[in-house]
């Protein structure tokens, strides 16, 4: 078999493929996968079944408790939380989702592919995206179930544009923990560690916050780091756009941390994707 | 060729003299103990698991004392730790018991439970085994939580019995508990998502017990079953034990639930775990 009998058969060519590969497609096609992963898994069931969990473990038995000690509406109150607690869950299936994919050599793979570094990252973000819209509409849905209700105009609230305003933020906050997450997963050694390391803060940070009791009901040598750490600081800010009080001072914190956020992610995925090609 | 017969035994092998039949209640008991000390190990061994069923336990046990202490103080006015420890003795037993279960599926995946059965050892003494390290398991994350509650202000106000008491207690509702996670184990398929749900079960059951908010702020409807549902009554015996209080009602409930989970569990698991060692 001579070499020019080789290159008159188009199959055996060598060298890459004539077509201009289309890193478009090559996104799409990762993020449709990325999807019927998310879909297979059950992710979708799991993204309602968080914030309704919440809400029933935590509205049913306190709600006549927290009546007694403070004089609010605990499904009012609840809204923010539980809209945080369906961007954590999209956090944690992200940072899963990774580190599996790390663990069974799919990074690395597709490093060795001919397509751009930044688009395997790019289908995640957008599996991640797509997950985030169903689980904050799942969030609000529950809410709604509960007994929450934006509060009018005329009854001293902003009505439905400062609801729109509050799941904004929530959204912008969950997207940077979803994309930190993505980043943990692909530097952290194993799924298992990765649970830990976004379960263990995000418990934390939710049972330290605002979010569940007022203020003025924890002891007051922990207030100051109840008052000013991040979850406390998004779940007012949602509180103030509900109610039409939202300003750049008390917008501020939010957008910082956000912000944060994005950095901190970008600094896993540059380290990831480096772990990934060594 | 006598000679092999009165050799005396070589490299720790006892000599075939010394063997009990795999039947009998002796190599029962001996193997028993040996399987436990392997699961223990294995337990150990297993750092993540570890901070999963004590690390946690404790830091849970933490944020309800700093987060709800003094609203549940306020709306009981008694002290809300007396309900906390409790609760977070018996949930860490529960979440405990899945690992286990977990850790029984995988050895399944891969086999083991297959070589067991074919070894000259008692057919039940695996299985005992793994309820027995439950059981020790339970004993020892109840003596570092209770420790762990003595920080946070906990006491055994009711002198020495009293305080035995909740260790027995704890002890008996995590065995009966790991009897039911081992059984549903050893009875589903091997890919089946037995940890979702039954985490899902735990965490129902830990929100939803007078050890978390006071049956009486339950809505109406839910008291009934949050009065009677099996952490419930463990958890107020232990209350009244450490702190004082009526509990005989809540003894013998907690009686029937151990024992009518202890008798339910029995049979499917040991005819599970007998399918689940042939089956592949």
């Amino acid at each position: 078999m001579t070499a020019a009998t080789v290159a008159a058969v188009p199959s055996m060519e060598l060298g890459p493929p004539k077509g201009r590969i289309n890193p478009l497609q090559q996104w799409w096609v990762l993020t449709v996968r990325g999807l019927l992963k998310v879909l297979r898994n059950g992710e979708f069931i799991f993204a309602f079944l968080s914030p309704a969990l919440l809400a029933i473990c935590f509205y049913l038995p306190l709600r006549k408790a927290v009546a007694e000690v403070a004089t609010i509406d605990y499904a009012q109150y609840l809204m923010p939380i539980i809209m945080l607690q369906s961007a954590a869950f999209v956090a944690s299936s992200a940072a899963m989702r990774s580190a599996m994919d790390g663990q069974e050599g799919v990074h690395t793979r597709f490093r060795v592919m001919p397509m751009p570094a930044v688009i395997p990252f790019l289908a995640r973000s957008a599996t991640n995206l797509v997950l985030l819209l169903v689980a904050l509409a799942c969030g609000l849905v529950t809410c709604l179930i509960m007994g929450w209700r934006p509060v009018s105009v005329e009854d001293g609230g902003a009505g439905v544009a400062g609801a729109a305003i509050a799941v904004a933020l929530v959204g912008m906050i969950g997207m940077g923990l979803a994309l930190c997450a993505d980043g943990i997963g692909l530097v952290a050694k194993s799924p298992e560690a990765t649970s830990q390391l976004v379960a263990f803060p995000t418990l934390i940070l939710g049972m330290l916050s605002t979010g569940f009791i007022p203020l003025n009901q924890f002891p007051e040598w922990i207030r100051g780091f109840v008052q000013y750490q991040p979850i406390s600081q998004v779940t007012k800010a949602m509180r103030e756009a509900l109610s039409g009080l939202l300003d750049w001072n008390r917008l501020a914190p939010t957008v910082w941390w956000s912000a944060g956020l994005f950095v901190v992610a970008a600094i896993l995925l540059v380290i990831g994707t480096r772990r990934a090609v060594r | 060729m006598t000679a092999v017969a009165e050799r005396p035994a070589q490299d720790g092998v006892a000599p075939a003299a010394d063997l009990l039949p795999e039947s009998s209640f002796g190599a029962w008991w001996r193997q028993t103990l040996i399987l436990t000390g392997r699961q223990l190990l294995v337990a150990v061994r297993d750092v993540p698991t570890l901070i999963q069923v004590l690390i946690f336990p404790a830091l849970t046990m933490l944020m309800f004392k700093v987060v709800l202490g003094d609203v549940v103080g306020s709306a009981t006015g008694m002290d809300s730790i007396y309900g906390t420890v409790p609760l977070v003795i018996l949930t860490s037993a529960m979440f405990g018991s899945v690992v286990s279960a977990t850790r029984l599926n995988m050895e399944r995946k891969t086999g083991l439970l297959g070589r067991l059965y074919v070894l000259p050892i008692n057919r039940g003494a695996d299985f005992t085994a793994r309820v027995l390290a439950e059981s020790i398991r339970a004993l020892l994350t109840t003596i570092c939580l209770v420790a762990a509650g003595f920080a946070m202000g906990f006491r055994f106000t009711q002198g020495i019995g009293p305080a035995i008491g909740i260790f027995v207690v704890a002890v008996a509702f995590g065995t009966a508990f790991a009897m039911l996670t081992l059984a549903l184990a050893v009875n589903s398929r091997p890919g089946a998502p037995l940890v979702p749900y039954l985490g899902l079960l735990s965490s129902l059951l830990m929100f939803f017990n007078s050890g978390f908010s006071p049956v009486d702020m339950y809505p109406g409807w839910l008291q009934p079953i949050v009065a009677n549902q099996p952490m419930t009554p463990a958890i107020d015996l232990m209350r009244a034990l450490a702190v004082g209080g009526p509990v005989m009602s809540n003894l013998i409930k907690v009686t029937i639930w151990v024992v009518v989970l202890t008798v339910l569990t029995t049979y499917p698991a040991l005819r599970g775990y007998h399918r689940a060692a042939v089956g592949r």
